[in-house]
């Protein structure tokens, strides 16, 4: 049973391997992983503190990627901001699979009229703007982290549901499914042990890209002040660095190149995870 | 195509209207949800309505018109019924009419983002053949490349870079604004003067819809350009223009019609973002306005109508699929 597993990872790996970008990706998601569980240790400033004296100040020795407009060290406020990105992007993301396969898995399976409800809510979220929504959500429900994370798990599943019906729709129709209900498995089993591990990879390709427009949706929030004021953001960094261009060029540069690299890295590793798991693409 | 005589056509008209009867429901559907947000948030609805500290005949006044007190279904039907006769309520942090705010807003909007929607569509594509053209050549990894950056960027910050770079270092294009303040420039000046302020803030709106449509292109172009009668193309001597853009682009192009209605949601969403950034007279502006100050009405009217234009272009990229995909009339 190990041995087997064992061999999985390693042909998966193999294939991944070859997709070097996403390895890179790989790396800067270990790297900002590392960076957000070790803040309080790695970071040279507390990143609340005040210091009016050194409002401002260009990259230096002392501050690696300078001073904002209260004197705080940039690079202890990335630190601790990747924290927010991670949560938020693993969470929220987590939240919209978790839903889409679910719903995705009950329409694909059962169809007729359960299918034709939950297939409509879909169209309907396909063609609402989702962010105004979130923007409206958020703006009267208030904008703490929990909240935030929710409301953008909630109105993104939709993608993550078409795709699981699909495969379900797909994988119900073979052989094996039938030899298992001819044995007596009940919905639940076959769902959960006979359909999902043969149609989940594109969830697992899509999850990554949702992982990336979740952190890139908390980023604009932040950025247009709806994010939890009372954590550190990349994007609450770039609001407020938009009003000091003038002075202050690292205010702009540095968060930004952050969530830049951490949204690159989730879309091309779910290029890679396409390519190691995608069968098509395998026999190849 | 009709002479064809394999079936009956189903007219264009038929099919416009089969469309429009899927549309309208979900227009409503925007307005049901609208209606619902306000309910459900915490705080009596005629209060969030009204605004922070509004004084309590305000509210009162706000109660009553809108059927507040009244059972839950008549206020729906009352909401609706503001609603479809173009009355959003009043924005309680301007005192000026919702519709009044939108209509003098939304024609900038449409020029930041008919325009940037241009641009990248047709730069889109362009790359997208030329990529197709010489797969994983030097020029094909060079664009892909950039395509992969540019889909990641958060337009914020490339908008600031844009800033930085060609407004603040450079000096080569104005930072803010649709026109240049204390001038005032007449006729072609004029029009000049609005295409300089348009350009970074329609870069930084449409670089990532370039990206996804240079993406389709190539993957479109290359399944097609496989096809036997791309070969007979070839045979009969025509140039490679005609074999690439006549011939191959006319049905690698269906795919990306589809794609433009669903990008829509996603380029005005992003233009709250732009506008914000480049001080761009439009909804998106006024979007950041109208949350700074919580003002609901103003937003909810601004979600609604963002949502139609959204369904209205899902509208019109399906006629316009209807149009140039022969295939679908027969089936």
């Amino acid at each position: 049973m190990l041995k087997k597993a064992y061999e999985k990872i390693n042909s998966f790996w193999k294939i991944y391997n070859k997709n070097k970008v996403a390895v890179g990706g790989l790396m800067i998601v270990y790297f900002f992983i590392i960076l957000a569980l070790s803040a309080p240790i790695i970071s040279p400033y507390d990143p609340f503190k005040i210091n009016l004296a050194d409002r401002h100040k260009p990259p230096s020795r002392e501050h690696l990627m300078g001073t904002d407009e209260f004197g705080r060290d940039v690079f202890s406020r990335i630190i601790w901001g990747s924290r927010i990105s991670m949560i938020i992007g693993f969470l929220a993301a987590g939240i919209s699979t978790i839903l889409g396969i679910g719903l995705g898995s009950i329409s694909g399976y059962y169809g007729g009229m359960i299918d034709d409800i939950i297939m409509r809510i879909v169209d309907i979220f396909m063609v609402i703007p989702t962010f105004f929504l979130i923007l409206i959500i958020i703006a009267l429900f208030g904008s703490s982290m929990w909240n935030v994370m929710v409301v953008i798990g909630i109105t993104s599943w939709p993608g993550t549901a078409r795709i699981m019906r699909a495969q379900f729709l797909a994988v119900r129709e073979k052989e094996f499914i039938e030899a298992a209900k001819a044995l007596g498995a009940n919905d639940f089993k076959i769902i959960l042990f006979h359909i999902l591990p043969n149609a989940i990879y594109p969830v697992v390709v899509n999850a990554s890209l949702q992982i990336a427009g979740a952190i890139l949706t908390e980023a604009s929030l932040s950025f247009l002040g709806l994010g939890d004021p009372s954590k550190i953001s990349w994007g609450l960094m770039l609001n407020r660095a938009l009003q000091y261009m003038r002075q202050s060029w690292w205010q702009t540069i540095f968060p930004g190149i952050c969530i830049f690299l951490l949204v690159f890295s989730f879309n091309v590793i779910g290029d890679g995870l396409n390519d190691a798991l995608n069968p098509r693409l395998r026999e190849r | 195509m009709s002479s064809t005589g394999y079936r009956k056509v189903p007219s264009i008209r038929k099919y416009i209207v089969r469309r429009i009867f899927h549309a309208v429901p979900l227009i409503f559907i925007v307005i049901i949800l609208n209606f619902f947000i306000i309910q459900l948030a915490p705080g009596d609805p005629a209060e969030i309505l009204a605004g922070e500290n509004a004084p309590g005949y305000v509210v009162e006044q706000i109660r009553e018109r809108l059927q507040l007190d009244r059972p839950l279904h008549i206020q729906l039907f009352f909401y609706i019924w503001n609603i479809i006769h173009l009355d959003f309520g009043y924005s309680y942090s301007t005192s000026t009419p919702v519709i009044s705010l939108i209509s003098s807003r939304i024609l900038a909007t449409l020029l930041l983002v008919l325009s940037s929607t241009f641009i990248a569509v047709i730069l889109g594509i362009i790359t997208g053949v030329i990529s197709s053209k010489n797969v994983y050549s030097f020029t094909d990894n060079i664009i892909t490349t950039f395509s992969l950056i540019s889909y990641s960027m958060p337009n914020f910050w490339l908008g600031m870079i844009l800033i930085l770079i060609l407004g603040l270092y450079l000096r080569l294009l104005p930072i803010a604004g649709m026109t240049t303040l204390r001038v005032t420039y007449t006729g072609l000046a004029y029009v000049f003067d609005i295409i300089k302020h348009l350009i970074s803030p329609a870069l930084a709106l449409g670089l990532s819809t370039l990206a996804i449509y240079h993406r389709l292109t190539r993957a479109s172009m290359l399944e097609e350009l496989r096809k036997d009668y791309i070969i007979t193309a070839w045979a009969k001597g025509l140039t490679e223009f005609q074999v690439l853009y006549r011939h191959a682009l006319r049905n690698a192009i269906l795919p990306l019609v589809t794609v433009l209605g669903m990008r829509m949601g996603f380029i005005l969403s992003g233009s709250i973002i732009v506008e914000t950034i480049f001080g761009w007279p439009g909804m998106g502006r006024l979007t950041f306005f109208a949350i700074g100050a919580r003002d609901y009405p103003l937003l909810m009217g601004i979600f609604t109508i963002v949502s139609i234009t959204v369904i209205i272009t899902n509208l019109i990229t399906d006629i316009c699929y209807y149009y140039i995909n022969p295939r679908i009339r027969f089936t």
